[in-house]
């Protein structure tokens, strides 16, 4: 997320990219910035678990399919990690039901928000008239404006769910395995993983753990099957795929009780009480992980703080000018390396000529010099007016390329050139 | 407004968006802007504007428009920035004055099936294909606009509304009421509108729902159990008056400039039942493609006067 200027020269417009999937280190910052101390991060775990729990009471009675889960938690989680705790934090079932009505909108599912309200009133217990309930509703709707400005109206959705079956099919995982990986997805929407990673990653993540969950189960029906993820385009480190295990099945030592994990292991017939689960189960299987487990390699810490994208949402940022949305890191780069360096000659002109009040931005008037012999010109503040959109100066693509070849030897031509030397 | 564009003239009004017309500066490249009214709706966003951002965001094709950019405002409006198409097939077929040969009829066919076919590889269907929403650039590119109405394909158990399609396009399978179908709806669009091109007058104008199938069974016969099972099981399959599926002589008649693989291809693509329709990938390899005339390239067409 980077200002970007006018045409007066002022940077008030933003310039917002897309980030679908951040890292943990990226997460731990963003809820270090809303949660701010221990205390607010333990009431947003209490309170997060409150509202999923009853948001899967919601979809129940409202008749929808589990899958619709999958964005409501992502939705949920992403308010809270770019909006403070201590302000939203009163607004939770709001945050819940309105992150439901935009995964139900995402999915297809066409239902009157009113419709939502109400049921969600009924099963809380609450009273409200008629006039509560639509001045609630334009809370809400308020608010839906907020999370679409947050996610920079990225539509862009894969069900995890999908990829899922798809990879059981491939991988022929026996039916039992497959149901208890189908229920365990629904634990995973509520972690972190959807937030790092994408869809096809987390199928392979839920189908792994829940191998792990029965063969530790089930020492006697082991199923030897091996998954291999990059059969299925799937290319991560082994490491990166043991340490999402080790994160999915940290879940379940704080919430087996009230998991869909537990349901599925009552209707498959095997042992479900908590105590041999978490000791023996859950913990055999993270002890293993660590024995395969590789370092990790050294990463240098950034500086988070210098990007507004990992500061908490001002909505009026955008107010004077505009917000624009890119769903390409590399457009985006491009964009934001020409405004900073536009900016640094604007400051650098002004503080020459201090009390001439320019009538149009400097870098309005800038010209590049001609580029040295050989040197490639990247310093042009705006794209060549011939040059295509997407390609912002940068060489063409391969199709143009080839189109544009002409080889200075052909085998297959029937005169050979004439060379000077020959005649 | 952003102040990459400006924004110049208004060029139309829908439920949900106002299009204006304008100019990229950095380029001088002509656009269209989608002004979304975000503020009016009982339930937010409206579902044609996420359906249309969410399938563009994600389809890229030299026959599929284009998403240039998007913004949000002062007032918080939210803008889709497309590329700029002036013309569309409709307004090529409404056009007398122009002359249409067989070859530019291949070469609008064949771009329309390529963007589709791309549209269904990726599992979208488009469900409102119809000439007004194929639309033309200036170098005579066609490119399937509106994606208002599309959706990902889905479960296989997943409950679809058969309300969708423009009536006169709308597949036998979507007349009857299915709740379950499949890139074959988009397949019989496409081949309504090679008829089209081939009569220029629309083939199926139906005057409501039940008239478009007593129109569309006249053409192209009743489906019954022998040709297509399980159509009796449909919703709206009762008191039909059974037409005879028409002669090859009758189709011969009916589109006289046709040639015997142009009207295997239409044939192909208007079967009642939609297992038996061929796919973009079937249409794409057809012989008709393959046979003299070569298709027009496309800067050579026919533009609208």
């Amino acid at each position: 997320m980077s200002l970007s200027p006018d045409a007066s020269g002022d940077f008030v417009g933003v310039i917002q990219l897309s980030k679908p999937y951040l890292s943990k280190e990226e997460i731990t910052h963003l809820f270090k910035n809303s949660l701010m101390d221990d205390s607010l991060a333990r009431a947003y775990k209490v309170k997060k678990r409150e509202v999923f729990q009853f948001l899967c009471k919601l979809i129940k009675v409202l008749q929808f399919p589990t899958k619709i889960l999958q964005g409501c938690f992502y939705y949920y989680q992403r308010f809270y990690m770019f909006n403070s705790f201590a302000k939203y934090g009163n607004a939770h079932y709001d945050v819940g039901i309105t992150a439901l009505f935009i995964s139900l909108k995402q999915n297809d599912y066409i239902k009157k928000l009113s419709l939502v309200i109400s049921e969600a009133y009924k099963l809380r217990g609450i009273a409200a008239t008629p006039q509560e309930q639509d001045e609630h509703r334009k809370r809400l709707l308020s608010m839906e404006k907020k999370f679409m400005e947050l996610e920079a109206f990225d539509f862009r959705y894969f069900l995890i769910e999908e990829l899922l079956i798809k990879y059981a099919k491939y991988f022929r995982v026996p039916r039992e395995v497959c149901f208890l990986s189908w229920s365990m997805l629904n634990d995973l929407y509520a972690t972190e993983l959807p937030l790092q990673w994408p869809s096809n990653f987390n199928a392979i993540v839920v189908l792994r753990t829940s191998l792990l969950v029965w063969n530790e189960l089930n020492l006697e029906r082991k199923v030897e099957r091996l998954l291999n993820e990059r059969e299925v385009a799937v290319h991560a480190r082994k490491d990166e795929v043991n340490n999402a295990v080790n994160e999915f099945l940290e879940y379940y030592l704080d919430s087996y009780e009230t998991s869909f994990m537990r349901d599925a292991l009552e209707q498959l017939k095997l042992r479900t009480d908590s105590k041999h689960i978490i000791n023996d189960v859950i913990l055999n299987i993270k002890i293993g992980l660590h024995q395969d487990d590789r370092p990790n390699g050294s990463q240098t810490p950034r500086n988070l703080d210098e990007d507004l994208f990992f500061k908490l949402r001002d909505y009026d940022v955008g107010k004077t000018g505009s917000v624009r949305f890119l769903y390409s890191k590399k457009k985006y780069l491009d964009e934001v390396s020409q405004y900073a360096s536009e900016k640094e000659r604007y400051s650098q002109q002004k503080a020459a000529a201090p009390r001439q009040a320019p009538t149009q931005p400097a870098w309005k008037n800038y010209r590049a010099p001609p580029p040295a012999h050989g040197v490639p010109n990247n310093h042009s503040p705006r794209p060549h007016p011939n040059s295509s959109y997407q390609s912002n100066n940068r060489a063409a693509p391969r199709k143009t390329f080839k189109k544009n070849y002409q080889p200075s030897y052909n085998p297959n031509r029937k005169h050979k050139p004439e060379r000077p030397f020959d005649k | 407004m952003s102040t990459a564009y400006t924004k110049e003239k208004k060029v139309g009004e829908g439920t949900y968006a106002v299009v204006y017309l304008g100019k990229q500066i950095a380029t001088g490249r002509d656009i269209a802007i989608k002004e979304i009214k975000t503020g009016t709706f009982k339930d937010g966003l409206d579902m044609s504007a996420i359906r249309e951002m969410k399938y563009l965001q994600e389809l890229k094709h030299q026959n599929i428009i284009e998403l240039v950019d998007v913004f949000a405002d002062k007032e918080k409006n939210l803008n889709l920035i497309l590329e700029f198409l002036p013309s569309d097939l409709e307004m090529i077929i409404n056009d007398k004055k122009l002359m249409i040969v067989p070859a530019d009829i291949k070469s609008w066919m064949l771009m329309t099936l390529r963007g589709l076919h791309h549209c269904h590889r990726n599992g979208i269907l488009h469900r409102d294909l119809k000439p007004n929403n194929l639309l033309i650039s200036p170098e005579g590119c066609v490119k399937i606009a509106d994606f208002g109405l599309a959706r990902s394909l889905g479960m296989p158990n997943e409950k679809l509304t058969s309300n969708v399609v423009t009536r006169w396009y709308r597949g036998p399978e979507l007349l009857f009421g299915a709740q379950h179908y499949s890139p074959a709806v988009d397949i019989w669009a496409v081949g309504i509108i090679f008829a089209e091109l081939m009569l220029r007058t629309p083939y199926l104008p139906g005057k409501d729902d039940a008239d478009q199938l007593v129109v569309t069974f006249q053409a192209l016969g009743t489906p019954t159990e022998e040709n297509w099972p399980g159509v009796s099981h449909l919703p709206n399959y009762n008191n039909l008056t059974v037409y005879p599926e028409p002669s090859r002589q009758e189709l011969r008649n009916r589109f006289p400039a046709a040639t015997e693989s142009a009207l295997d291809l239409m044939c192909g693509m208007l079967a009642l039942n939609p297992n038996n329709r061929l796919n973009t990938e079937a249409c794409l390899l057809h012989g008709y493609f393959t046979e003299s005339p070569e298709p027009t390239e496309p800067e050579h067409l026919p533009k609208k006067s």
